[in-house]
């Protein structure tokens, strides 16, 4: 093997994939070359370039709206913009943080819990918070889908875009890319379609970002708080969300990631708890297609 | 004082106490505690699925030992603080299961010859911005090359991927290496991390 043969593999060399043969070849090679093994040592050191990221404390910062410590602003909306790995990991610490600032909306499946059942304690909200938090955020918001009515849809997304922008821009500011969109899905209640039609199942977007499923409600009872059944086209149990609150603009909020549900139609039936009372309230009707 | 003073202070005491309550191990504290650490860890379960328990286990443990060696100060609230504890503490354990097996390679040339005598500064010496900012200088398709060689990927995988003949590949892995290595003596030279 020539050195120049050997130099070529020797990315390959370290991530440990030449055949045992190749390997065999590099290894002896390396043993009597001292050029080749200065090529080692700088291909290790522009592996190490390559592996670059941005710190941990400093998506976790950029994520709760903070300059990112330890790295220019700059350079870290630099490579989030062209990081896939960045990207993804500062999407799942938003997420985190919406659940943070938002504790009625509801998870699928429900958080796992370390010990038995613990008594969290719950803060009152005031209002539509995950919108505000996804307006300043700079997302987009996507009331796409079946709404319950036209009015009530511009209404929402009015309501999104009055919301002042946060803190959390200032890393937009500094030159990173802008923030993913969130999608909001408006989802009205299948007992408001007219006698006679069937339920039209409001289909989950396609989007990068799980939508929050805001789902309407016109009923004017008040429970302790709200439970939500998903079940499948036959009736199937798929999963359940205990202590959903409503929020005081009438919706359920309900946070649904990506990849929870496989293709198909659910029904997601809604259930007010009043200490040992579960009364059935409204019914909604959900879609995901296949790659949605 | 105005109103939102004594408010903050008061939220300061019922911190404190919830720490102090935490640390003694009553229920109430510990299953507020957990179930914030639940919440708070649910984005990251996807990613983290085969060793889930263990995650939120770890997780529980550096957040009793922060909280046990009094880091937190009381700069944001309890629920915050331990809501960003929860989110590094998982995209540490993302990081450590996605990254190649670079402590592997570490170890791996000990001992095997000439190539084990050079040796490379580690990258934790040197200003963490400089190594960012030449990755940020080197062209796109040279870091989507090496994301796949970090990934793992065979050159054979990468030629039938990228669709070019290995050759081709081998040497345009060889250009991407000699020029991240020239960006980065350029920026050296250049002082911390200016480009000259």
């Amino acid at each position: 093997m020539t050195c120049d043969q050997a130099i070529e593999l020797l990315p390959w060399y370290l991530n440990r994939t030449l055949d045992a043969g190749e390997r065999a070849q590099v290894q002896e090679h390396l043993e009597t070359c001292g050029p080749c093994g200065t090529a080692l040592a700088e291909t290790r050191q522009a592996a190490s370039v390559f592996a670059r990221h941005v710190p941990t404390a400093g998506l976790v910062a950029i994520a709760w709206g903070e300059p990112p410590a330890g790295i220019d602003p700059v350079l870290a909306g630099e490579h989030l913009a062209s990081c896939p790995e960045c990207a993804a990991e500062l999407e799942l610490a938003r997420m985190s943080r919406r659940l943070e600032e938002e504790d009625n909306v509801a998870v699928f499946p429900p958080a796992r819990k370390l010990t038995a059942v613990p008594a969290v304690a719950r803060r009152s909200t005031g209002g539509w918070r995950a919108a505000a938090l996804a307006a300043s955020l700079g997302g987009l918001v996507a009331a796409s889908g079946w709404v319950y009515s036209a009015r009530d849809a511009r209404q929402l997304a009015d309501r999104l875009a009055a919301q002042p922008p946060a803190a959390s821009t200032q890393v937009a500011q500094a030159g990173a890319p802008a923030p993913q969109a969130v999608t909001f899905l408006n989802v009205a209640p299948d007992q408001a379609v007219e006698r006679g039609k069937a339920a039209e199942p409001a289909e989950l977007p396609a989007a990068a970002s799980p939508p929050v499923l805001a789902l309407v409600t016109s009923g004017t009872g008040v429970y302790d708080e709200y439970q939500i059944e998903v079940r499948d086209e036959r009736g199937v149990l798929v999963t359940t969300a205990p202590g959903i609150q409503k929020d005081p603009n009438g919706f359920y909020p309900v946070l649904l990631p990506r990849g929870t549900l496989k293709p198909g139609t659910y029904r997601l039936h809604v259930f007010g708890v009043a200490g040992s009372r579960r009364e059935p309230l409204e019914t909604y009707t959900i879609q995901k297609r296949q790659g949605g | 004082m105005v109103a939102e003073d004594y408010r903050m202070i008061s939220m300061a005491i019922d911190d404190r106490d919830m720490v102090d309550r935490f640390l003694r191990g009553e229920s109430e504290a510990v299953g507020t505690v957990d179930g914030w650490i639940s919440r708070a860890a649910w984005p990251y379960q996807r990613r983290l699925a085969d060793r889930w328990d263990d995650v939120l286990q770890d997780v529980r443990l550096e957040v009793t030992r922060l909280l046990g060696q009094g880091k937190f100060r009381g700069e944001s609230s309890l629920r915050t603080y331990l809501w960003r504890v929860v989110s590094h503490t998982c995209l540490d354990q993302i990081r450590a299961q996605s990254k190649w097996k670079w402590a592997d390679l570490e170890t791996l040339d000990q001992g095997d010859g000439p190539a084990a005598a050079v040796h490379v500064p580690a990258s934790n010496r040197e200003d963490r911005d400089l190594l960012l900012r030449v990755l940020q200088r080197v062209p796109q398709d040279c870091r989507e090359m090496w994301r796949m060689i970090l990934a793992g990927l065979s050159y054979k995988e990468m030629s039938a991927r990228l669709n070019v003949a290995e050759g081709t590949l081998r040497v345009r892995v060889l250009r991407c290496r000699e020029k991240a290595a020239s960006l980065r003596r350029t920026l050296l030279e250049g002082g911390k991390g200016q480009p000259t």
